[in-house]
């Protein structure tokens, strides 16, 4: 099948969304199936490993891939099409139609905001677990980090390069989409709410705990992708995975 | 039982297992069939290839297939039978007490069979539960607490309407509580499924036993913080040992981090039989050892002893079953 550059440049778009529980990307977990586009009109084909996968995360990867084909410029429309899914009816209609959360899920006992903001939270603690465990390799002292600020530790990652840049970046982005400060000496290690922590390697566990969370369950949506291609899982459409 | 290379003999209670009757003819809509589905799934996604069922076994396999699995070729002495109603997707039920029952009556001293209640049924779920244990005299009840109901897609453990069924089990002698804490499978129930709900239970009835099945996967770290502090909260493991093969550096990672923080006595091994069957995760488990980081995090090594506590000593406590002095911890 051939791709056109639209379907290339909507497919890239939409890869870096990611699995909000997870923090990977949809690209990563095989979650799209297909990517048409129909002059300016875009149709993203998502089906996730089974059919009880939780309905709020899926909205927010919805919503977000949605945002992301928007954001391309030319699209004049964009039709979420998620299949073999109990509440694929209403996360369609919800994302195509911009309906929060709450309208289309009357009986849910919150909304997505709150859930966004604890991933992202998570997301940041991990990244800083990353980030500290590198450092810490390359021979930075635990009392040094412990009061070090952003300035100069960015200062270092950049100069460094490699992963160490790397995990600075992902981590920066974090902090700053749960809206830590930006300060010079604002600190490296800190919790969510940049409160600094006494004790590195109690601060290490808890986010090892978080951590292990979140792996545990992305192997396991990676398992079950795997499963439905030997055909476990969703026996329903019996089709087969269409190239974007 | 099963024993090692040295003849070192171990006894193994699974903590975690059902007899369920998925079949089309017992579906009673589109989420039977896709309920099975996803169990299947994960049969698939876990199990070695060569011992993987084809999916009409997996629908139905009856007592005596169960009862081939766990003791024959599954090295169980015991097993624990927990069973899950689900009558808004299955017309008989999809794994109940009566389908449970069938292997106690082919192996009464083998298998130690469960009720369940769902709070939520007030006083005629009272009635049955109270039915139900004068007819099999179980010592446990399983609660699904994202189990659909009508309406209802869930409940919490803090709702209210909880607590007289505690007290109903308290007042009849039914000392373990175990609720399903897994994977979420609906939206609306990420509360359902969220174990924190727990300490509230667990703090109010501290003479009750409190098995978090599942260990609140993939919130085993909600799920350690419960257990942390309430000394009565269990973790059933089930689920956790399943990832053992497919999966085994975070199968390592999982268990490490519950026996940092909820210790060896407290985590119970379930197989989830049938999704995964005993047979290749006894084999597996029994070989597992942890690496130099992984038992630093741990705070222990996976020693014989605290195998043969996860494997049978913990549940054997836990029920009141006399386990023979040649199975008991080593003298030291």
């Amino acid at each position: 099948m051939p791709v056109s550059p639209r379907q290339q440049e909507v497919l890239a778009a939409i890869s870096a969304v990611r699995d909000p529980e997870i923090d990977e990307t949809v690209a990563a977990l095989d979650f799209i199936m297909a990517v048409d586009v129909e002059d300016d009109a875009v149709t993203v084909t998502v089906r996730l490993p089974t059919f009880w996968c939780p309905a709020n995360f899926v909205f927010l990867m919805a919503q977000d891939m949605r945002a992301a084909v928007m954001a391309l410029g030319w699209p004049a429309s964009f039709r979420m099409q998620l299949v073999e899914h109990f509440a694929a009816d209403e996360i369609n209609r919800g994302v195509n139609g911009g309906l929060p959360f709450e309208e289309v899920f009357p009986q849910a006992r919150s909304g997505l905001d709150e859930l966004r903001r604890s991933f992202d939270e998570k997301a940041f603690l991990m990244r800083q677990g990353t980030l500290v465990r590198l450092l810490r390799r390359a021979g930075l002292e635990d009392a040094y980090l412990l009061g070090v600020g952003i300035a100069e530790v960015g200062g270092l990652c950049r100069q460094t390069g490699g992963e160490l840049a790397e995990a600075w970046q992902a981590y920066l982005a974090k902090r700053q989409k749960i809206g830590l400060g930006d300060g010079e000496s604002d600190l490296v290690v800190s919790d969510i709410r940049g409160r600094p922590v006494d004790d590195l390697p109690a601060h290490l566990r808890e986010i090892r705990g978080v951590s292990t969370n979140a792996h545990a369950n992305g192997e396991m949506c990676r398992m079950l992708v795997a499963a439905r291609r030997e055909g476990g899982g969703c026996s329903l459409v019996q089709s087969g995975r269409q190239a974007p | 039982m099963y024993v090692t290379e040295n003849g070192e003999k171990i006894f193994v209670i699974d903590s975690h297992v059902h007899v369920w009757d998925a079949r089309p003819q017992n579906r009673r809509n589109h989420y039977g069939q896709t309920f099975i589905d996803t169990f299947y799934g994960a049969h698939v996604a876990l199990t070695p290839a060569n011992q993987r069922w084809d999916a009409d076994r997996f629908n139905y396999y009856g007592a005596a297939g169960a009862a081939k699995d766990l003791f024959e070729d599954g090295y169980c002495d015991m097993a624990v039978m927990l069973p899950v109603y689900l009558r808004d997707f299955y017309i008989n039920g999809f794994n109940t007490t009566e389908l449970c029952a069938t292997l106690k009556d082919l192996h009464p001293e083998k298998v130690v069979l469960n009720g369940r209640c769902d709070p939520r049924e007030g006083q005629m779920g009272l009635d049955k539960l109270e039915e139900d244990f004068e007819t099999y005299k179980f010592q446990g009840v399983k609660l699904y607490t994202a189990e659909w109901n009508g309406v209802s897609r869930g409940y919490s453990m803090k709702d209210d309407f909880v607590a007289p069924y505690m007290e109903k089990c308290r007042s009849l002698g039914i000392k373990n509580v175990h609720i399903h804490k897994g994977p979420t499978t609906h939206p609306l129930d990420y509360d359902a499924f969220d174990v924190r709900d727990v300490c509230v239970v667990a703090t109010n009835f501290p003479d009750l036993n409190f098995v978090i099945d599942h260990c609140g996967m993939p919130r085993i770290d909600d799920f350690c913080f419960v257990a942390g502090q309430e000394p009565n909260v269990y973790g059933g493991l089930a689920l956790i040992p399943s990832y053992l093969h497919a999966r085994p550096k975070f199968f390592a990672r999982m268990l490490s981090d519950l026996l940092f923080w909820v210790g060896p006595d407290r985590l119970l091994f379930g197989s989830d039989y049938a999704i995964t069957s005993p047979k290749w995760i006894v084999e597996k488990f029994m070989e597992f050892e942890f690496d130099d980081e992984t038992a630093h995090e741990a705070g222990t090594q996976l020693t014989l002893d605290v195998k043969r506590k996860i494997m049978g000593l913990n549940a054997a406590k836990l029920y009141g079953i006399e386990v023979p002095d040649e199975f008991q911890l080593s003298k030291a």
